[in-house]
């Protein structure tokens, strides 16, 4: 039983090292518009679940997604818990119900790095890697 | 109501209770049958349209799932038996709106509503085919929006047609159980309303003819015991009084007893007295009637000594002569003595004595005459005064003889007197003897009306507590 917990509570510290090896990955980001320079995880959960349409400043936003690719995978993983089947039966289960669209899908970090600079309230990702010019990259808290 | 018995009142007073609780079974009958045809009513439409209102409900929430499962996880597959599960929806609806109990309205509406219903299972099976395979485009988005909103207003409307149906059997079944509770209400009304007449009606009856009757009496007899204390003081002061005035009267009774008997002894002693004189008088009517008789022979002796003095007086006339003659012869011989000288002288000398004897014994005899006559001249006035006093005694005997008549009378009227007397003496010692009786039956009657008081007493102690037992103080 007591091994168990030890067990347990490597397994968790495990996972937050991984946590915070990923964060590294991706960076998100925003249009121009936006006045928050931060935004927590909980936030990005609820603005791409579709939960939040504004973040804690009160400026509005509208997520978009890469269509894959590793900067999805990372983001998925690490702010949404869910794959990207998952999210896409989500998102027609919101457009059933009416509540949501379905969200802007891009293709790759360059045309989301052009759709979030021209698109007013837009937020999405992109590699660590990716240029970000014309866009706002903000800090997850 | 006066003219009846008491027994007729408290059974009329019954029968109004009994007619009361009949009164309220038959109206509790009579709402009970009324609540059975509402509860027939009820089984047989509200509660049918209920339950398929509420299967049309469940079979469209299956629709919308199905319809949502095969959009969402892109399975064309579920889509038929969505539309099946919906048009069972339709039917149920239209099922309902076919039930006869239900108001004209709400069979309206519900048929609308599986209009409605059988529009938007038609445009679903479109939409939704469409969407179940393949991506969404935005205009097929926006066609899932408003088949969704459509969707949401279909699903209100039948919770709203849901609602109604459980609100109108639940109205109705509350207006069952509020009319049943009514009716009981009622039926408790109307049974305690007879309650209430029928005991107003015993209380009025036993007030008006037995409590009212009964303080009546108590107050009649009340009065009377009252006035019975009143008339047993009264009887009693008068009866002390009347014993005080008989003892009184029997004292002036003994007295006046006393009196009589002094009266009658003096009136016994006047009787004597009265017969004493009565013998008295006869005494002196005899004496007197003697001393008439002796005055008659005193009468007849004084004739007879009148005529004695007659005699007497002849006598003496005799003698006169004789003396007369004497003395004549005295002369002659005094003549003859003479002439015989002195031998005669002797003779002469007896003669002259002769003679003066003989002038002598004329004198005397002339006086004597003159006293005789002087007698027979009393003689004959004591008889005329003898005559007058014989007159006298006679007139003396006859007033005797009135005096004792009267004397006899007053004997006579004093023994009556006496008689009349000793009556009244008797009388009165019976006055006494009655009077005596008085004196005891007012002492009696004073006793009986002290005896009465304590009766009355007694009588107001139990007359106390019947009216306590009756329970009025204010009679």
């Amino acid at each position: 039983m007591r091994n168990t917990q030890i067990f347990l509570c490597l397994v968790l510290l495990a996972v937050c090292a991984a946590v915070t090896a990923f964060a590294g990955d991706i960076k998100v980001i925003a249009n121009p518009s936006v006045g928050a320079s931060s935004v927590s995880a909980d936030e990005i959960k609820g603005v791409f679940l579709a939960t939040k349409t504004s973040l804690s400043d009160g400026s509005h936003v509208e997520p978009v997604l890469e269509k894959d690719g590793p900067a999805h995978e990372a983001f998925l993983k690490q702010f949404i818990g869910k794959t990207d089947t998952a999210l896409e039966t989500y998102y027609r289960s919101l457009v059933f119900t009416g509540k949501a669209s379905m969200p802007k899908t891009l293709p790759a970090d360059a045309e989301m790095v052009a759709y979030v600079a021209k698109t007013k309230g837009a937020i999405g990702y992109v590699s660590a890697g990716a240029s970000t010019a014309g866009v706002k990259t903000l800090e997850v808290k | 109501m006066r003219r009846l018995n008491i027994t007729a009142k408290i059974w009329l007073s019954v029968g109004v209770f009994i007619f009361g609780y009949l009164l309220s079974t038959a109206l509790s009958q009579f709402q009970s049958r009324e609540a059975c045809a509402s509860l027939r009513a009820t089984s047989e439409a509200l509660f049918p349209a209920a339950q398929r209102i509420q299967e049309a409900e469940a079979a469209f929430q299956r629709m919308v799932k199905g319809f949502g499962d095969a959009v969402v996880m892109q399975d064309a597959s579920g889509l038929d038996r969505a539309a099946e599960d919906g048009r069972q929806a339709v039917a149920a609806l239209k099922a309902v709106a076919s039930i006869s109990g239900l108001s004209s309205e709400r069979s309206a509406e519900t048929g609308r509503l599986a209009l409605s219903l059988d529009q938007l299972l038609a445009d679903a099976r479109r939409i939704y085919g469409a969407a179940s395979s393949g991506t969404l485009s935005e205009s097929m988005q926006d066609e899932i929006r408003t088949l969704a909103s459509r969707m949401e207003e279909a699903s209100a409307a039948l919770a709203k047609a849901k609602e109604e149906s459980a609100a109108d059997l639940h109205r109705q079944l509350s207006a069952l159980e509020t009319s049943s509770v009514h009716q009981s209400s009622f039926a408790l009304a109307v049974f305690a309303i007879t309650l209430i007449v029928a005991g107003a009606i015993v209380h009025l009856t036993i007030k008006r003819s037995i409590t009212g009757p009964v303080v009546r009496v108590i107050a009649g007899v009340q009065e009377a015991a009252n006035e019975s204390a009143r008339a047993a003081a009264q009887m009693a002061q008068s009866g002390a009084e009347v014993s005080n005035n008989a003892q009184e009267q029997a004292a002036c009774i003994e007295e006046t007893s006393a009196s009589l008997e002094e009266i009658s002894a003096t009136t016994r002693q006047n009787a004597d007295r009265a017969g004493e004189a009565d013998r008295l008088m006869q005494t002196v009517r005899q004496t007197v009637e003697r001393a008439a008789r002796s005055m008659d022979d005193l009468n007849s002796s004084m004739t007879l000594i009148s005529k004695s003095s007659q005699q007497v007086a002849g006598v003496l006339k005799n003698i006169d002569e004789i003396a007369f003659h004497t003395n004549i012869l005295a002369l002659n011989a005094a003549v003859e003595a003479a002439r015989a000288g002195e031998a005669g002288a002797g003779f002469s000398v007896v003669a002259d004595e002769v003679r003066s004897l003989a002038h002598r014994a004329a004198e005397a005899a002339r006086n004597s005459s003159a006293i005789i006559d002087q007698t027979v001249e009393h003689v004959s006035k004591g008889v005329e005064l003898v005559g007058q006093a014989h007159a006298a005694f006679q007139q003396v005997s006859v007033t005797i003889g009135n005096g004792s008549q009267i004397v006899s009378q007053i004997a006579a009227s004093s023994d009556e007197q006496a008689r009349g007397v000793s009556n009244i003496g008797q009388a009165v010692s019976r006055i006494e003897q009655l009077t005596q009786r008085n004196v005891a039956n007012a002492q009696q009657t004073a006793e009986g009306a002290s005896e009465m008081t304590t009766q009355v007493e007694g009588t107001r102690k139990y007359l106390d507590e019947l009216v306590a037992v009756v329970g009025l103080r204010n009679a």
